[in-house]
Order: C-alpha cells, then structure tokens, then sequence
C-alpha cells in the first residue's frame, strides 16, 4: 500500500489508529503485526509469504544465537552464519539473480535464460533489519526476542517496512515490550507524516513531472541538462525524506521512536559530510555490518582502501542490481579516499560557498549515474552536461520545448531547491524562540497542515499513481 | 503544560475527524455513475474474488474507485487547479 493513496490515508490509517489505540495494551504489537501484513499484503499478495519465512527465519535464527551463545567461537560464528543466509539468500535470489546471470552470460559469452523474478517491496530494507538483529544477538548487544509476535512487529512495522529507516532491534526493543502512548507524540507525530506527506505528493512527484517531461524533449543543451539533473536530485530527495518523515511520523503516533534518516544532505560541504547526512541508517548500517568488522580504517592504508570500496560498491548495489549502481557506489567510495587523504584539508581552506557548490556538484553528476542505467546514455549526458558531444542543431531543436516546461516549473525547482538548503527550517525555529513565537505556531501550523493535507488530497485525486522511487531497493 | 495538551488534543481530533469524515462521507454518499464536468464514466467497485485479489487487479481498482466516489472530488479538483 502507498502512503500517498486514498486507502492508506482515509481508510487503512484512521482505522489502523483507532483499533491500535483502543485496544489494551497487551494486544497492540499483535495489532501492529496484523495490520503490517495486511498493509504488506496490499502491494505483494504473494510475496507477503516470503516475508513471512524472513521473520520466521530471523526469530528462530535469533533464538539459535542466543542459545550457542557459551559455546566455542567457531560454533558461534557458523550457527550466525546459517541463520544470516536464509533471509540473505532471498534477498539474493530475488533481486542479484538475473544481475548474476546477465553479467555471467555477458563475460562468458553464455546464454543462461534469465529468471525475471519480480523484485519483492521492500525487501532489502526488511532483509538489513533481521540481519542487524542476528548480528546483535550474536555480539551479545541486544537481548533476544522470546516473542514471536514482537519479531514480527518488528521486522513488518509498516511505517517503515517498505523504504525506511533501516531500525536496529536494540534502538526499539524497549518500545516493544513497553511504550506509552501520549497526545504530545502523537500531535508530532502527526505533523511530521503531513510534512512528509507534502514533500512526497507536492514537491518530489511534481519535480518527476518535469524530468519526464524534459526526457521527451529532444537535443538539450548544457544549462537545460544541469537543471534537470538538478531537480532529479532534488526529487530522489525528497521522494526518500519525505517518506522518512512519513515513516517516523507514523512511528510516534504509533509509540515508537525511530532513528532520523536524513539531515539536509545538500547543506554538506563535502562528500563526507553528505554521506552523514544522506540515508543515515543506510550508512550505519553499512558502517557497523560491514566496514568495522573488515577492520575499518584502523588497518594499513591499502586495507583501508579495499575496505571503502567494499563497502561502496555493496552500497551502490544495494540500490539497484545493475551496473551503474556499482559505478554510482565507488565513485563515492573514491572521493571519499580522496577526501580522507588531502581533499578535504584543502577545501577547508576554500571560501564556504564553494565548498557547498563543490559537493552539490558532485552530488548532481553522481545522480545522473543513478537515474541513466545505460552507460551510453549516462556518458553523453554527462559530456554533454560539460559542452561536449552536443550539436548547435541539437542545442537548438529542443529550445522552445524546453524552456517552455522550465518556465512552468522553474519555480517549483527554487522553491524546492531552498527548502532543501534547510534555511526555511532555520528561520522557523528562529521564530518559534522569539516570545510571541509559541503562540504564533500553535495559530500557523494546524491551518498549515490542514491546507497541505487538504491540497494533497486534492493532487492525489487528478493524478495517476506515484510510486516511490525507493521501492526499488 | 495544560495549554499544549489542549493544544494537542485539538491536532490530533482536527485530524482524524478530517479522514474519517471524509471516509465516511465517501462511503455514505451514494455514488453517481456519470461525471458531468469530467465527460466519463466513473470507475464501479471492483469484484472481490481470489483471482483479482491475487493480480493485485482488485487493489489498484479499488483506489481507483475511491478517487471517483471521495467525497467532494469536485472541490478538490478545482483545488488542484488553482494550485
């Protein structure tokens, strides 16, 4: 189920809530349980069994750790292993399988058939959760979970089932057994889902408007191609933190606090700090799964370096299983090198605006590799976002048609694009400290959310689905 | 304190109410079959069955059909418009 959808937001919410908070405490995760799978159920009627082996797989996985938990290291290690593989496996199966093959059949010269395997929703997000929970109970870092309902709450919770945040077991484990209810989150709660609600429906769908109307537009030129990458940029943005917002909006009026997923990433400076700012749950993840048990940067300089492309070219094929993720990974996996050896200590010296402008540069281009899945096409949109490869009867055929749709949606693009510096929020929380300012935001934000939810609905009722682009990891 | 709470407890029905009010106004209302404004046919309640639920048929029409029938579709659709 979408979160922008008529069902979702008028019938499967208000009643989910209603049951959820009327219910006696002692039913609620059953309840959340319940009305995860019915929610997961809606999108993947048949795959919804396969999520149901993950939990199963994971809860008695757990169980397996914890009980080997005094034997020796070896026995530890293998009994992680097995339990980490099956969960693992589907994810393999379903999403790298004809990755595998295609690339298999490309060096080989081969003509393996493909599988075509639909890829599950949701799938590498609730995969990375159940593994973050096995690897803990093995580190002896978070107890195990005896309940299965609870497991499946966990793994299932439909906030954040789909597209995130990716939740470690040991940030919720509490709130699973015991949380309170209260109208302060739940008011918070509810402002945040509309928030994110807003950034979905009215800022990210619409940008996707325009970089579909500008890919019809035949021959660019430089400016024309700069401003779509830049507002695809912007639309991966706010498409994933808006459904992060959602997510732990939902999250708090459920009981439950989530990790944040995003913080202004294009405020960074540097490629480092965006990847700090950028799908933060992602990168924890990455960071403690991966990198620190391969010895993270505490080794010599060449382990060091295999180790930050292991992690990034895993990362980018997280995203997507082709190519041009891998691609899209280690190209951030050498500039962060870089950063690390000499780059960063010499943009610190730099003036701050053209450090901003350095790592939204980087950021934009990196985007294109995302979006164009065909090297070819991503290689003459990169050469051509720097003058070369174009025509002059090129830059000229698509001129009219351009700028005709950069003038309707320009201001869409600024407007986006200031939010996105974070500058609105600054000026807002400035406003809020002043003495008049409690006041004034109990008066604005209601009218606020009202319109919003109001001209949301309105643009979910003359559109066609929107789905979001992060469901295809 | 109390003022917030008040404060909370007013966001928190104001919202609700909205959905279900809105839900419920869909639901009640009875459906027009013929959109004037729009020229068209709107879409009927899908067919529940084993088969359409399976192809997912039965949930993309459903939306569908709950788009046509919200109550106040007209409105919103000027909404749209203005903005």
């Amino acid at each position: 189920m979408l979160f922008s959808s008529i069902t979702f937001l008028y019938y499967f919410l208000p009643i989910t809530m209603g049951l959820y908070v009327v219910a006696p405490k002692r039913w609620r995760n059953a309840i959340l349980f319940l009305a995860s799978f019915l929610f997961y159920f809606w999108g993947e009627p048949t795959y919804c069994l396969l999520m149901l082996v993950s939990i199963l797989a994971g809860y008695l996985g757990g169980l397996a750790v914890w009980r080997t938990q005094n034997l020796k290291e070896e026995i530890r290690r293998l009994v992680l292993f097995i339990a980490v593989a099956i969960p693992l496996s589907f994810l393999v199966v379903f999403k790298y399988m004809d990755f595998g093959i295609s690339s298999l059949n490309l060096v080989l010269g081969t003509k393996i058939p493909l599988v075509k395997l639909a890829l599950p929703i949701g799938i590498s997000f609730y995969t990375f959760q159940i593994i973050s929970y096995l690897a803990d109970v093995y580190r002896k870092e978070t107890p195990v979970e005896k309940n299965i309902i609870n497991m499946g709450a966990y793994v299932a919770m439909f906030p954040q089932l789909i597209a995130g945040p990716i939740v470690r077991f040991s940030s919720i484990q509490r709130e699973l057994k015991e949380r309170t209810l209260s109208t302060d989150q739940m008011a918070k709660g509810i402002g945040r889902f509309v928030t994110g609600l807003a950034k979905k429906v009215l800022l990210a769908d619409l940008l996707g408007e325009f970089v579909l109307a500008m890919d019809g537009v035949s021959g660019s030129n430089t400016l024309f191609l700069w401003i779509v990458a830049l507002a695809y940029a912007l639309q991966i943005y706010f498409d994933f933190a808006g459904y992060s917002d959602m997510a732990i909006g939902l999250g708090l009026m459920l009981g439950f606090h989530f990790p944040e997923n995003f913080d202004y990433p294009y405020r960074a400076k540097s490629i480092t700090e965006f990847w700090r700012r950028w799908h933060m749950t992602l990168g924890g993840w990455f960071r403690d799964y991966v990198y620190i048990p391969l010895g993270g940067s505490r080794v010599s300089v060449s382990k060091w370096i295999r180790n930050v492309f292991v992690v990034w070219a895993l990362s980018g094929l997280w995203h997507g299983a082709s190519w041009n993720f891998v691609v899209w990974g280690l190209y951030f996996g050498v500039i962060l090198v870089l950063e690390k050896l000499f780059l960063k200590k010499w943009l610190e010296k730099l003036p701050a605006l053209l450090q901003h402008l350095y790592a939204i540069v980087l950021v934009v281009i990196s985007f294109v590799i995302f979006r164009l899945e065909n090297f070819t096409e991503a290689g003459s949109y990169l050469a051509g976002m720097f003058g070369f490869g174009l025509t002059a009867a090129e830059e000229g055929a698509g001129m009219s048609l351009g700028s005709y749709q950069i003038r309707n949606y320009g201001f869409l693009i600024v407007v986006a694009f200031v939010i996105a510096t974070g500058i609105p929020k600054q000026l807002w929380d400035r406003i809020k400290e002043q003495k008049w300012g409690a006041v004034f935001e109990k008066a604005v934000t209601p009218v606020v959310y009202l319109i919003l939810l109001l001209v949301v609905t309105g643009f979910l009722i003359q559109s066609s689905v929107h789905p979001f682009l992060y469901f295809r990891f | 304190m109390q003022k917030n709470k008040k404060y909370n407890q007013f966001l928190i029905a104001g919202f609700f109410t909205l959905l279900t009010g809105f839900a419920m106004l869909s639901v009640l209302l009875p459906d027009k079959e013929l959109s004037k404004t729009e020229r068209r046919h709107y879409a009927a309640m899908p067919e529940l069955s084993f088969e359409t639920v399976a192809d997912k048929s039965f949930m993309s029409d459903l939306e569908t059909y709950l788009l046509d029938h919200f109550a106040g579709r007209e409105f919103f659709r000027v909404l749209k418009t203005e903005t």
